[in-house]
């Protein structure tokens, strides 16, 4: 074998390593799912890379069925659940967050990049927001939204994903804004626009890409979220990862094959809306392409 | 058509003076270039009469009416920008729509109809359902040109529109403009920091440097008249001579001595022996451009100086012979038959009538 052979095998084994490593706990939450309660809780230690005789019972079950196993123990001693609420609590809290944060930061995104609104402080400030981990300022917003009667409500969840998800907006769509040359708005403000119209139909148009591609990295952030939904809201209002991680029963604590299942619901929204904006996304990730 | 009047006109960006005190008056229908260059506020002036910015102080008036406060939209100009501005996302024809249809909402046939007729102007009917993104340079700086000519405005800004261009499509569209121009009769102010360009194509100059309007005249006025040195030095594709002169005067003629070993001095008699009267004894430079100088054989006794060629320019249509006498280096454009060799000993004279007088403390020409 010549050395260029040997460094491109070399090169293809480590990438499929590694691929292996990020790629394995997807390989294992999907086949999880779809395993009988005896294969993802071996009482025999055992362990099923694969599942044996696959099965809906983990689906079944999130959404209320009666479980199915063929070993008969079924979910004996735990009571049914159902899914279908957190999923739709958590569609409604992390899609109008994510509508907030982008109503709010696409205006200040153009304020800055345009108008230079703020000075130079503002949008350092607005990124500082985004250096606290959540853990350290989850307390004191506890507290606040208790007081404003915040806590456990919808609107609570919606404020708090909006917010700490604003800054960034504006620092994505500032960047293409920043991208934009000033005249565009200029041109369409001298046909007759408005600032406002000027923006509107001059720039947001040339920022869809980028807007599709911000709009869905936001998205995937608020979905994913399960401290501070945990932390501001649970009782009542319960998104889905919280609702995720409280699925156990008395005869096998922590119901991993059912949590799988879930899992797996759970990440279908995000792809689906990746492959819906699929086209805009390539835009978004490769804009910089106006001609100057 | 419009007539535009600017009066004592200021624009201050914090502590820049973009624009300083610009009055000018530009008749119904002109041709004006402003011409200066880069960062003398050509620009900043062009966005105070589109409206995009409002003066710090001062007034301009479009027909009489004071246009301070009004809307860039409401003012019925077009403005070709020095980046040209189309929209990327639409095709040629939505761009050169979009002031009709998009914001004035006129009905499809109306734009229809205007858009082809535009198109028809600029040579790029055919050119209407490509994406803007995807069309020429050159073509794009026509859909701009388009965009901006759709509303029939009044008041045509372009601001340095054909910087971006290559040289033979720009030669090309300064000759199309100035003739859309006299088709059109709109009023129509064209940026530039090249002179040649503003000389070619406007009935009159605005000069500025610095944010100070230094001279407006025709193209005539500020070659052969330059108010002053900067103006002096800014137009003409060769730049001017300037030598250091000391004034004086005898019998009623002025007198310019150079300080060239055995030079003679340079005698004007046309009555300019008054200038010497009021500036005393401040340091004064001659001016004289290239092709007013002429060369001649060093033994012929017209000539002013001598010198030797140090280079020679052959430029085709005309040679720019340098030669240096004493310690003065003099340009000279000669016709291309005219073609010395370097260290060629020559005699140079100046023609009198194009001698040009500056104050070095003001820089104004005193003639
Ligand atoms: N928005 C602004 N804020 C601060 N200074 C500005 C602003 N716009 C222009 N200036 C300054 O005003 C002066 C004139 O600028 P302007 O753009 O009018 O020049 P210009 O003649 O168009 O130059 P160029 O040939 O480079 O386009 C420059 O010194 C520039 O830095
Ligand atoms: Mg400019």
């Amino acid at each position: 074998m010549s050395a260029k052979t040997l460094r491109t095998t070399a090169r293809t084994v480590v990438i499929a390593l590694i691929l292996a490593l990020f790629l394995f706990p997807v390989y294992w939450m999907i086949t999880m799912a779809f395993k009988p309660q005896p294969q993802w809780a071996p009482t025999t230690g055992e362990t099923y890379w694969f599942p044996e005789s696959p099965t809906f019972g983990n689906f079944k079950r999130i959404f209320g069925g009666e479980p199915t196993d063929e070993s008969g123990l079924g979910f004996l001693t735990s009571t049914p659940i159902d899914a279908t609420d957190s999923i739709i609590t958590s569609l409604i809290v992390a899609g109008l967050g994510t509508v907030l944060a982008l109503l709010v930061g696409i205006s200040t995104a153009y304020g800055i990049s345009r108008f230079r609104a703020g000075g130079k402080l503002l949008p350092f400030a607005i990124l500082q927001l985004r250096m606290f981990p959540p853990i350290a300022v989850i307390i004191p917003i506890l507290f606040l939204w208790t007081y404003l009667q915040l806590n456990d409500t919808y609107w609570g969840l919606i404020l708090i994903y909006g917010a700490v998800t604003f800054p960034f907006v504006v620092w994505l769509m500032r960047s293409f804004f920043d991208e934009i040359p000033r005249e565009i708005a200029e041109a369409a403000i001298v046909d007759g626009c408005s600032n406002f119209g000027a923006f509107r139909k001059a720039i947001l148009p040339l920022v869809k890409g980028g807007l599709a591609t911000t709009a869905l990295f936001v998205f995937i952030l608020n979905w994913s979220d399960y401290l501070i939904a945990l932390v501001l809201a649970g009782s009542r209002v319960i998104t889905a990862p919280v609702f995720l991680s409280q699925i156990r029963s008395a005869s096998t604590g922590v119901e991993f094959g059912s949590q799988a299942a879930l899992a797996l619901i759970l990440i279908l929204p995000p792809v689906i809306l990746a492959i819906a904006i699929q086209k805009h996304l390539v835009r978004g990730l490769t804009f910089g392409a106006i001609k100057r | 058509m419009a007539k535009i009047e600017l009066e004592n006109v200021w624009k201050r960006f914090g502590r820049v003076e973009a624009v300083v005190d610009l009055t000018l008056d530009i008749p119904d229908g002109s041709f004006i270039a402003l011409l200066g260059p880069s960062g003398c506020g050509k620009t900043t002036t062009m966005n105070m009469l589109s409206g995009l910015l409002q003066p710090t102080s001062g007034e301009i008036r479009f027909n009489g009416e004071v246009v301070n406060d009004l809307h860039p939209g409401k003012r019925n100009v077009g403005f070709v920008f020095q980046n040209y501005a189309i929209f990327t996302h639409m095709s040629a024809f939505d761009n050169i729509a979009f002031g009709l249809r998009v914001v004035r909402k006129q009905p499809a046939e109306t734009v229809e109809r205007e858009v082809e007729r535009v198109a028809e102007l600029l040579d790029i009917s055919h050119l209407l359902e490509q994406r803007a993104a995807d069309l020429s340079v050159n073509d794009m700086q026509k859909v701009a040109i388009g965009r901006s000519m759709i509303t029939n405005p009044g008041i045509f800004l372009l601001d340095e529109p054909f910087s971006n261009l290559d040289a033979a499509f720009r030669a090309y569209m300064r000759a199309e403009m100035k003739k859309l121009q006299r088709e059109l009769r709109q009023t129509m102010i064209y940026v530039t920091h090249d002179q040649v360009e503003a000389m070619a194509m406007a009935d009159h100059i605005a000069i500025m440097d610095l944010g100070k309007l230094q001279q407006y005249g025709t193209p005539d006025e500020v070659y052969n008249s330059p108010a002053n040195r900067f103006v002096a030095h800014f137009v003409g594709s060769t730049t001017m001579n300037f030598l250091p002169a000391e004034l004086g005067a005898t019998d009623g003629s002025l007198e310019l001595r150079l300080p060239i070993p055995e030079a003679r001095p340079i005698v004007l008699e046309d009555g300019s022996a008054k200038l010497l009267d009021e500036k005393g004894e401040r340091g004064h430079t001659l001016g004289i451009r290239p092709e007013h100088l002429e060369l001649l054989d060093p033994a012929n006794e017209r000539a002013d100086a001598r010198g030797t060629v140090l280079l020679v320019e052959p430029l085709g249509a005309r040679n720019i012979v340098h030669l240096r006498a004493g310690e003065i280096d003099f340009r000279v454009v000669v016709p291309p038959t005219i073609r010395p060799r370097v260290g060629d000993a020559l005699g140079i004279e100046l023609e009198r009538k194009y001698v040009h007088v500056f104050d070095d403390m003001t820089g104004k020409a005193l003639r």
